[in-house]
């Protein structure tokens, strides 16, 4: 089955990817919303030199879709993004990387249905250290690049996700209720290197 | 013989197991033992083995475990306890004579319970993730309604053995209901 995934460039939506790769499913192509929101309950906000790098890493075109990020106007957005992923490379389903946020899974799952695509979310509902745990253990290279959390300053930018970051980050979420996984958007990351970047960037 | 609950996975493709059997395997690590099998190699030795089975739901766009009913004929005789998740919930309705109709779900719903059911105290309304294509019309005359929201029928139980469904997705929200069932 052709796959496409909804990608950010943050460890979520690449170890999803991952996922499906390594259960032998083809990744096609990468799916990226540009958005000039930077509150989106939706998107994280991204740059497109740094997805492209990516990209070229795991040697995949990508379909980049700029969003204004308004709320629901910008599902429209993802929605024509889908569509033209299927067009272009006739992708079968999509992968994303949502673990909890029954907000936009459900968003993602209606417009799958919408276009007759397969949805995979991989990550739905995983312990967030136990996420945390095997991006380590499968050799992740993530970096830290915003924090918007109590107990999280700017010191934390840069960082990358390694035993003392997940040591860290216990005793920030026992003290101030922080997500480990940052998936409220606490925290947002970069992968730097991973299995999956075997390309010219890998 | 250790009791073990019987996990069955009800997907086509090998990837939605990570969605849609893994975490219901989660919560019941926490309570019991368990061991999982895909619905088309589930055995006479498998069904004896376990103390209780889950039956767990799978993609909007998968209908195999539909059109393989066959697989799931030793349900109709079954004593022990067994909870359908959605897909799971449509194995034991259409088992128990119901009929179902095209009715896609997506998202959070409001579900009222009428009876008590497996934790969730009877007049609650409970907020619940639906991801579902079908509904029931039809509910066969063994099966009870136990929850209802207003698209139609969310939880059931089979009158005097305790097999349930529901059609939601308690993993994601109302843990409490897997929880409960491996208590029981």
């Amino acid at each position: 089955m052709k796959l496409g995934v909804l990608f950010s460039g943050g460890k979520d939506s690449t170890y999803s990817a991952y996922l499906a790769e390594k259960n032998g499913y083809g990744l096609v192509c990468l799916i990226s919303i540009l958005s000039k929101n930077p509150d989106s309950y939706m998107f994280q906000q991204i740059f497109r030199e740094d997805i492209q790098k990516q990209a070229d890493a795991m040697n995949l075109q990508i379909i980049f879709q700029e969003t204004k990020g308004i709320k629901e106007k910008e599902l429209k957005d993802l929605e024509n993004a889908i569509k033209k992923a299927k067009k272009e490379f006739q992708i079968e389903g999509l992968v994303i990387g949502a673990l909890a946020s029954v907000y936009q899974a459900s968003r993602i799952q209606k417009i799958c249905s919408k276009l007759d695509l397969w949805c995979f979310n991989p990550l739905w509902q995983k312990d967030q250290f136990e996420l945390l745990e095997e991006l380590l253990k499968e050799k992740f290279k993530i970096k830290i690049v915003k924090v918007a959390a109590e107990g999280l300053d700017e010191k934390w930018v840069g960082k990358m996700i390694d035993k003392e970051f997940l040591k860290e980050i216990k005793k920030l979420n026992e003290k101030y209720k922080v997500n480990p996984a940052g998936e409220g958007g606490e925290f947002e990351t970069y992968v730097v290197n991973c299995p999956l970047f075997k390309g010219k960037n890998g | 013989m250790a009791k073990e609950i019987l996990i069955i996975n009800t997907c086509k493709e090998k990837l939605h197991y990570y969605e849609f059997v893994k975490p219901i395997e989660e919560i019941v690590r926490k309570e019991k033992k368990f061991f999982m099998k895909h619905y088309s190699l589930v055995n006479v030795n498998d069904l004896i083995k376990a103390e209780k089975i889950i039956i767990c739901g799978t993609a909007l766009k998968d209908f195999e475990y539909d059109r393989d009913m066959m697989a799931f004929s030793w349900l109709r005789g079954f004593e022990k306890p067994v909870l359908g998740i959605c897909a799971g919930m449509q194995i034991v309705c259409k088992t128990f004579d119901s009929n179902l109709k095209d009715n896609e779900e997506i998202g959070l719903i409001k579900v009222k319970f009428d009876k008590d059911f497996l934790g969730i105290e009877k007049g609650s309304d409970v907020e619940a993730y639906s991801l579902h294509k079908s509904g029931i019309i039809k509910l066969g005359g063994d099966l009870e309604i136990y929850g209802k929201s207003k698209s139609g029928i969310q939880a059931i139980k089979l009158k005097d053995k305790n097999i349930y469904g529901v059609m939601f997705h308690p993993e994601a929200r109302n843990r409490e209901i897997v929880e409960n069932f491996c208590k029981m």
